[in-house]
């Protein structure tokens, strides 16, 4: 390991380091920071009340550290979104934001149109399908960016036991990033290996670099995050958080498959951006599994999201709200 | 689909509800009372509910108990070496009485994944939710109101975050925080998740038991195989059944389990049996605690097996008349808050105070409901409960001055 390689380990903490929080929202006052967080949701409504009100309980009443708390829905059919409004969250739809721009369903379809309701100049996003929501999720990720003004990207690390209907059992969760990113940022970006858990739902950053990123709208928008952060604004600008254990859905393999594809198709996406690779054939479009129907094998095809949204600056309408004297 | 108009039905009562809460005046002493209060305390109940019990003198329990009262601003906290957490909010009048309110911190109920809380519209669900971390979190936030809004009483109080730490007859961690105290306790209170509107008016007292039987080991196809765990706690559940015990003056025998063996193949040579025994009588409590074990040694005796009888948990018949007081206000609090009072006449925990002489009484903080595979409580009637608690405060230290010779 080069000294550059492994810089990201000294930006790596532990959340206990922020418990301090009259001093997070001393420094937030200091500092001029507006903090937003966002839940992207599509059907969570066995988890998003809890996330709400223990958030907005710790880190609004009692210690206001987060200005503003709002859930980017993707239509969800149970009572996500009546749960969280009776919780106290703003909520929108996905698809009434930024509506001439047309809307997609997933997650970082969600993450990027947040961008254009929230007020904060500090972004917090978090999954809305965590059990075991604690107000250090939030102020772990926020610590480092009110400490550190150089640090503009902050990803949450965990322990992510797998969870069946009556047990918890070690970890077990991390596979995609195991088996498929770790070995893809090991061979392409050696620093970026450095990340625990570089598919970790939970991460924060400073708007004026999360603006200027593209998104892409589903499975990617994570790693497509990490690669744009690493040639645009370098390393140093990264760091991450362990926040203890996270305990939630485990998917299925077929659904990790899916994921799967979705990152590859960013990956390559983003080789080619940069000039790191000349891929001669054209990406396919369909994810394909198999499955036995009476004995016989049929193929599954899935079109699994991989559009790339602009960095939200392009934007003549978000460049109105946020950036009106340009 | 009938699940599903159930939930609607229920949640439109819920909001009716709630928008009736909304609408009365919330003050306490000219005090607002804010709704994120209650809020406070579901979201402290949540996380605490969700810390490992038991630790080593529940001390991960502890540690969050202290940061809490840290965080409002209290520096006076006091802890022991069993586990107890307390802080003093000195009274109006000097005195050297104390009012003592009281929450149990452990989950004996937890698991890492029963205990995670699930937060619907109305309810909050997970192992020890209802029990124990309600009545925490009501303290603590009763802590922190009456911290931030210099709220005092005219009698000195004393919030004990008590590890109860029961252990066969005695609950060693509160009667080890009674025996040290120095000063005397006018009354105390109870406060705990699920029983609003329930009033005490004759505590039973309780012996929990277990027997432990083992008979020599068999072959199960042994032409004489003899006597096994089965027959002899088999017989014994009988001829305890078979007493006549005093049912209408309240005394209660109960088999609550019998466990042998191993399963098929295996010849029963071990098991246990657990018993509850219930009177509102101390002396007819005891003998029939004396009575069931006498029987059953002499049953062991008889049939060649080893018996071991062990106190599970026991609480002491309360005593009503010391109560009375404490009663009477809360019915008068139910009364002017429009909650539902229930007479209950159960175990309760408060009779350890009635013991050494303390008037006690139980405060339930909302409804809520604990089954073998789920236990829950109700959200909107904690406002209400933490209501009741301030004013059964405030109007029982009145009283208690005036009855006090």
């Amino acid at each position: 390991m080069s000294a550059e390689q492994g810089a990201l380990l000294e930006r790596t903490y532990h959340h206990s380091r922020f418990a301090d929080k009259k001093r997070l929202v001393d420094l937030k006052k200091m500092k001029g920071a507006v903090i937003s967080l966002a839940f992207p949701t599509l059907n969570e409504e066995a988890t998003i009340g809890k996330e709400i009100l223990v958030i907005k309980t710790e880190l609004m009443d009692r210690f206001p550290l987060i200005d503003e708390i709002v859930v980017i829905d993707s239509g969800s059919e149970d009572r996500t979104c009546e749960i969280a409004a009776g919780f106290g969250a703003q909520v929108h739809q996905s698809r009434d934001i930024l509506k001439s721009r047309g809307t997609y369903r997933g997650k970082g379809e969600n993450l990027w149109k947040s961008l254009h309701v929230l007020r904060g100049n500090i972004i917090v996003w978090i999954d809305a399908d965590i059990h075991n929501i604690a107000p250090k999720f939030v102020y772990g990720l926020v610590g480092p960016l009110l400490e550190n003004d150089g640090i503009s990207y902050v990803k949450g690390f965990y322990e992510r036991p797998i969870r069946t209907r009556t047990t918890l059992s070690a970890s077990g969760g991390g596979r995609v990033t195991e088996i498929l990113v770790r070995p893809l940022f090991s061979l392409f970006y050696p620093e970026l290996a450095y990340l625990v858990q570089p598919l970790s739902g939970e991460y924060a950053g400073r708007r004026r670099v999360l603006e200027q990123l593209p998104f892409s709208v589903g499975y990617g928008v994570e790693t497509g995050h990490l690669i744009d952060i690493y040639h645009k604004f370098g390393v140093q600008a990264l760091a991450q958080v362990d926040l203890d254990r996270r305990v939630h859905r485990n998917q299925s393999v077929q659904s990790l498959s899916k994921m799967a594809f979705g990152i590859l198709t960013t990956f390559f996406n983003r080789l080619n951006m940069y000039g790191e690779d000349d891929l001669e054939t054209r990406l396919k479009e369909f994810h394909i599994a198999l499955s036995v129907q009476g004995g016989v094998h049929e193929p599954v095809l899935s079109q699994v999201p991989t559009l790339e949204r602009p960095p939200i600056i392009e934007l003549e309408e978000y460049r109105k709200k946020f950036h009106p004297d340009f | 689909m009938i699940r599903k108009i159930i939930s609607t039905i229920r949640d439109f009562f819920a909001a009716a509800r709630l928008s009736a809460r909304k609408k009365r005046k919330k003050t306490f002493r000219g005090k607002p009372f804010e709704e994120m209060y209650v809020n406070r305390i579901v979201s402290d109940a949540v996380l605490f509910n969700e810390i490992p019990s038991p630790s080593e003198n529940e001390s991960l329990r502890g540690s969050f108990i202290v940061r809490r009262l840290e965080e409002f601003g209290i520096t006076d906290i006091r802890t022991d070496g069993m586990g107890n957490v307390w802080v003093q909010f000195p009274g109006a009048k000097p005195s050297d009485d104390f009012v003592l309110l009281f929450a149990e911190i452990e989950n004996p109920s937890y698991s890492p994944l029963g205990s995670l809380v699930r937060l619907t519209a109305d309810r909050a669900i997970g192992a020890g939710i209802a029990d124990n971390s309600i009545g925490v979190a009501s303290l603590l936030i009763l802590a922190e109101y009456l911290q931030k809004n210099s709220i005092s009483f005219d009698t000195n109080l004393v919030l004990l975050f008590a590890h109860l730490a029961s252990e066969g007859e005695e609950f060693i961690g509160l009667r080890g925080f009674l025996s040290e105290w120095d000063g005397d306790i006018a009354f105390a209170v109870y406060v705990t998740g699920m029983q609003l509107g329930n009033i005490e008016s004759h505590p039973l007292g309780h012996y929990k038991l277990t027997v432990t039987a083992g008979t020599g080991d068999h072959q199960v196809l042994e032409k004489t195989p003899g006597v096994s765990a089965v027959s002899v706690l088999s017989n014994i559940a009988f001829q305890l059944g078979n007493i006549q015990w005093d049912r209408e003056g309240g005394a209660t025998l109960n088999i609550a389990r019998i466990v042998a063996g191993l399963g098929f193949g295996f010849f029963p040579s071990e098991g246990f049996l657990e018993l509850e025994i219930y009177s509102g009588d101390t002396n007819v409590l005891n003998l029939m605690k004396k009575t069931a074990s006498a029987t059953i040694e002499k049953i062991a005796e008889e049939m060649g097996a080893k018996i071991d009888i062990a106190v599970n948990s026991f609480i002491p018949v309360g005593n009503p008349e010391i109560n009375a007081f404490l009663t009477d206000t809360l019915r008068s609090v139910h009364e002017e808050l429009k909650i539902k009072s229930n007479a209950v006449s159960v175990p309760d925990k408060t009779a350890i105070l009635n013991s050494l002489g303390v008037p006690a009484v139980t405060v339930g903080m909302t409804r809520g409901r604990k089954r073998l595979t789920e236990e829950y409580v109700e959200l909107e009637p904690i406002e209400t409960g933490f209501r009741q608690l301030l004013m059964l405060l405030e109007r029982s230290i009145e009283k208690e001055e005036l009855l006090r010779p």
